[in-house]
């Protein structure tokens, strides 16, 4: 065969793969979009529960059309912000709560406080979710989803090293600590790789140290320098010991429950989401309220939230949605840790001993992330500025100085 | 015949075995480097999900499983993105070769005045980080009424391909000498009639090598297909890889069944043309 | 004209045909390039002037001054600049090295090693990240294994987590990713060298270093402006790796300018966006323009 001919060979075979794919790609037009539609925008993990629901909801409401279109970790934030920025917006979304009241004050959503009627009553719902998705006393999104951290540890590692309870407080996992190390493993791990898992971290530590994240009346936040500096303490002089894993600058959650799971780490603060895998590797977990300053410490919590974009054309049936979706039973189901709603927090999903600590946590001891709209814009600094302590390259002192001038800069009060 | 380069007297003198060896040891170090990621890749995509992480790390699989393959195919929109991307990357080739040929062609043998400016201008999406264009190609796309589509996609990647494969095109038409199509215009031809009949066929290897260049960039393509893409109906394979990380929990296995079946067709693909684009590039090659 | 007119001025009449016929090739010329010009105007041009407005409005102007008075700046650049330079002069010298190494007559199969040696650059760049990532993991990485179990270091290294590592190990994968693309555009021109030249050098009496200072090289010329045009354009402009590897992290060692942009997309920051990407637009337009004059040098 000359080279010509193989190349029409080449070229026929690539054009007939094409037309074929043309068919295969165009062929699901057929069906397209009536009035009663509703497009949801679930991310993958949720798949196969927000498909039966849907299923249950189209039985009940057969005048309504339910179309889910997936999304995925990485790439939901960049997608949902740009579509409601070009108003291309679906009828409902579920996006995580932190990042709504950003949209909000774009005034991106719908108003939804008057949805939150006898079915869902707001006393229902978890406080820190609620004051999460409220901005000027508007509510604009149905919290679904609520989590916090809980204290994971080894309890064959602690048992070995004589101690048969976690530790309460902070200043008893320092003590525990050189106990807990050796050759063969580190007493405790931090997710330092990634930056949203690192600023929770430091977020924790700092408000166990007496910081606050409650704005003022104009809506501006002040960082507590001392509490701040405490917090980016704990975490460096942990690495710098030798206690904490030296590998927590390139960890993120995943890996750090790895680790755990390789029996390299005896404790770490994680989510009731880290139970089941630790347990499934063969570790024998144990869980605890979050170790904060003389004793339970209070974190951030954050989850999911179903919103709904302004100027959408079909409110109703997003609101028929929301609404069947915001049901206990439903919110038990969707949930991939806990509900937002009290009451849905008795289902038998959430009745294993071991996910009790972390319940705690969330009811009692945890607060909403900032709902300031540049809040996240945060990240990239506090991010660099636990990292640069832990590398020894700034004192704490500094590196809390610079997340307090960050904060006066960004954090500014809200017009 | 290829020249050679390197070479010393004698048929087997002792300088010529040890630069031999020189040359393959070099050789060997430069295949380990360039593959060992690649063969890593291949090997976790069939360990069990147990034995990723595993400490101390081991290349290869006590136990291989299929596991994570059947996860794709079954469990992901891979077999659908994969063929997205084809359609995409084909379109995107057509588009791109039939303008470049175009615009490449006068700029190799037209000498029009601005020829020089032209070129430089061609360059120009060549010159920019990619983040500029997410916005406004997404409004573009959307005021076309072509979101979420295939044909978006194609679109959009046009704005990377397009300025190189320009170049590229040019280069290649250059090194063809000119005497080929005045032959076929005395005879008779138009300057059209000339360039299918005499030049482009002549061109073809390296044409198609270009064309290979321009598949594989919109193949690869991440950054705009993530952004331009919402339903399963117009995501790529590039961006489908990124359903395997969740937010708490990555599923190594799955990314790397994932990446084997995104790589290893198209590889597989351009290295038999490989030998083609060596082929057609040089004749473009020395001229410059 | 009728042959019974006034006094035909023959010169007068040839040089208005020949610029009649120069202004027809400069229209030709331009028509036949319209489809591209179309394309690149429509898809390129408008958001770089909606860029270029954005960046000189006013609130380009203060997000400039902000971004001059924030450290990262400085630190961006800089790490940009070491980034590139690792980058391009490792992928030119190892793409080099290859394809001269691919010349010998020692290798047998020059084809099938030229492919294994391609596929660095055929892989998505999302996969090459995410390979690479995991491969230097300090606890998990396999090349920290190899090396312990060679002998070469003793304890794992942090090749992501070490802040004067990361940036060249990221520069490295960048080469990984890029030499291949050389290797191919400078073996395509060795082979493109006639044998003649090389015989008649040999009968002048010249060795083998000879060949390469005097044909070779001189031959390759062209191709070399352009191998380092486009891998400077690439390294200078590039963040997808970075970015899915490290985030620029850690402490901002490893953040390019090409981050720095995406973050302000991130945070919605079209100011900024702006300002930083005007900043690398001049910087790869001096650089394309260098390359355009040098190469104007060499046709005239």
């Amino acid at each position: 065969m000359s080279i010509r001919t193989k190349i029409v060979a080449a070229i026929s075979a690539i054009v007939v793969i094409v037309a074929g794919a043309v068919l295969i790609a165009v062929k699901p037009w057929a069906g397209g979009s009536d009035e009663a539609t509703i497009t949801w925008w679930v991310p993958d993990w949720d798949e196969a529960v927000a498909t039966e629901l849907v299923a249950e909801f189209e039985a009940e409401n057969p005048d309504y059309d339910v179309e889910i279109v997936l999304t995925t970790w990485d790439t939901m934030a960049d997608k949902i912000r740009v579509a409601l920025d070009a108003g291309t917006a679906p009828e409902v979304i579920t996006e995580l709560t932190s990042r709504v009241a950003r949209y909000a004050r774009a005034d991106q959503l719908t108003d939804v406080t008057s949805w939150y009627d006898s079915s869902m009553p707001t006393e229902d719902f978890l406080t820190s979710a609620l004051e999460a998705v409220t901005v000027n006393g508007a509510t604009y999104a149905v919290p679904f989803r609520h989590d916090s951290s809980v204290l994971l540890y080894n309890r064959e590692q602690l048992a070995a090293a004589g101690y048969d309870e976690a530790p309460q407080s902070w200043d008893e996992v320092v003590a525990m600590s050189a106990d807990l190390t050796s050759e063969a493993g580190y007493a405790f791990g931090w997710p330092l790789g990634n930056d949203n898992n690192a600023v929770v971290r430091w977020l924790e530590q700092y408000l166990s140290n007496g910081g606050d994240l409650t704005p003022a009346a104009d809506g501006s936040l002040t960082i507590d320098e001392t509490a701040a500096a405490a917090g980016l303490t704990s975490i460096a002089e942990s690495i710098q010991e030798g206690w904490a894993s030296q590998s927590s600058l390139e960890l993120d959650n995943t890996a750090l429950r790895d680790l755990m799971a390789n029996g390299k780490v005896a404790m770490y603060v994680g989510g009731a989401y880290d139970i089941a895998p630790l347990q499934e590797a063969g570790i024998d977990v144990g869980t605890a309220p979050y170790p904060g300053v003389g004793g339970a410490g209070t974190t951030t919590a954050d989850g999911f939230s179903l919103l709904v974009p302004a100027d959408i054309e079909n409110t109703d049936g997003a609101q028929a949605l929301v609404q069947f979706l915001a049901q206990p039973h439903n919110e038990a189901a969707l949930t991939a840790t806990f509900p937002a709603r009290v009451s849905a927090m008795e289902d038998e999903r959430f009745s294993d001993p071991l996910q009790q600590p972390a319940i705690d946590q969330l009811m009692e001891y945890s607060v909403p992330l900032p709902n300031h709209p540049a809040w996240s814009d945060m990240t990239p600094a506090i991010f660099a500025a636990v990292q640069s302590v832990v590398l020894g390259d700034q004192t704490a002192a500094d590196g809390a100085a610079s997340i307090v001038a960050e904060a006066e800069r960004l954090l500014g009060p809200i017009e | 015949m290829a020249a050679t380069v390197g070479m010393s007297r004698g048929r087997t003198s002792p300088r010529r075995i040890v630069s031999g060896v020189l040359v393959w040891a070099a050789l060997a170090i430069l295949l380990i480097w360039a593959l060992t990621p690649l063969v890593l890749m291949i090997a976790t995509s069939f360990k069990p999900s147990g034995e990723i992480f595993q400490i101390p790390p081991r290349l290869l699989p006590s136990a291989p499983t299929i596991e994570h393959y059947v996860t794709v195919v079954t469990g992901s929109s891979m077999g659908r993105a994969f063929m997205n991307s084809l359609l995409v990357a084909g379109l995107v080739t057509l588009i791109t070769m039939t303008i470049s040929l175009s615009t490449g062609y006068a700029l190799a043998r037209i000498r029009f005045r601005g020829a020089n400016a032209l070129s430089v201008y061609m360059l120009v999406g060549q010159l920019l980080p990619i983040t500029i264009f997410l916005l406004p190609l997404y409004r573009i796309v959307n005021s076309l009424g072509l979101s979420d589509s295939i044909a978006g996609i194609a679109l959009a990647h046009m704005t990377v391909v397009v300025p190189l494969v320009v170049w590229m095109v040019r280069n290649t038409l250059v090194s063809i000498p000119v005497d080929l199509e005045e032959a076929a215009r005395i005879d008779g031809c138009t300057r059209l009639e000339a360039v299918v009949a005499v030049v482009l066929p002549v061109a073809a290897p390296g044409l198609a090598a270009v064309g290979i260049f321009a598949f594989l960039q919109s193949w690869n393509e991440f950054v705009l297909s993530s952004v331009l893409s919402t339903t399963v109906a117009s995501r790529t394979a590039p961006v489908a890889l990124t359903e395997f990380a969740g937010q708490f929990d990555t599923d190594w296995g799955g990314t790397m069944a994932a990446a084997t079946i995104m790589t290893v067709p198209i590889a597989a693909l351009f290295l038999c043309f490989q030998r083609y684009f060596v082929t057609g590039m040089a004749a473009g090659a020395v001229k410059g | 004209m009728s042959a019974l007119s006034a006094p035909v001025d023959h010169a007068a009449a040839a040089r208005e045909r020949a610029r009649r016929s120069a202004r027809r090739t400069t229209q030709h010329g331009w028509l036949t390039s319209l489809p591209g010009i179309v394309a690149v105007t429509v898809l390129c041009l408008v958001p770089i002037v909606m860029t270029l407005v954005e960046a000189f409005s006013a609130e380009g102007l203060a997000a400039a001054r902000t971004l001059l008075e924030t450290p990262v700046l400085g630190r961006a650049v800089r790490n940009t600049v070491v980034w590139t330079v690792i980058s391009v002069v490792g992928a030119v010298l190892i793409g080099y090295g290859a394809a001269f190494l691919l010349q010998h007559r020692a290798v047998r199969w020059p084809g099938l090693v030229r492919s294994l040696l391609l596929l660095p650059w055929i892989v998505p760049q999302v996969v090459a990240a995410t390979i690479w990532c995991w491969y230097l993991s300090q606890d998990f990485g396999l090349l920290n294994r190899m090396l312990q179990v060679i002998g070469l270091i003793d304890d794992p290294v942090d090749w992501l987590s070490n802040t004067s590592l990361v940036l060249p190990v990221l520069a490295s994968i960048q080469v990984w990713s890029t030499f291949p693309f050389v290797m191919l555009i400078i073996s395509a021109g060795l082979q493109g060298i006639p044998e003649e030249l090389y015989e008649a050098a040999r009968l002048d009496g010249a060795r083998s270093h000879h060949l390469l200072r005097y044909i070779v090289l001189p031959s390759l010329r062209d191709l070399t402006f352009i191998v380092l045009l486009i891998t400077t354009i690439w390294a200078f402009n590039s963040f997808a790796l970075v970015w899915l590897i490290t985030s620029g992290g850690p402490a901002d060692s490893s953040t390019l300018l090409g981050v720095l942009l995406y973050r302000a997309f991130q945070q919605g920051d079209t100011a900024r966006v702006a300002v930083v990407a005007v900043l690398q637009f001049l910087v790869s337009v001096v650089i394309a323009l260098l390359y355009v004059k040098r190469t104007r040098e060499e046709d005239a």
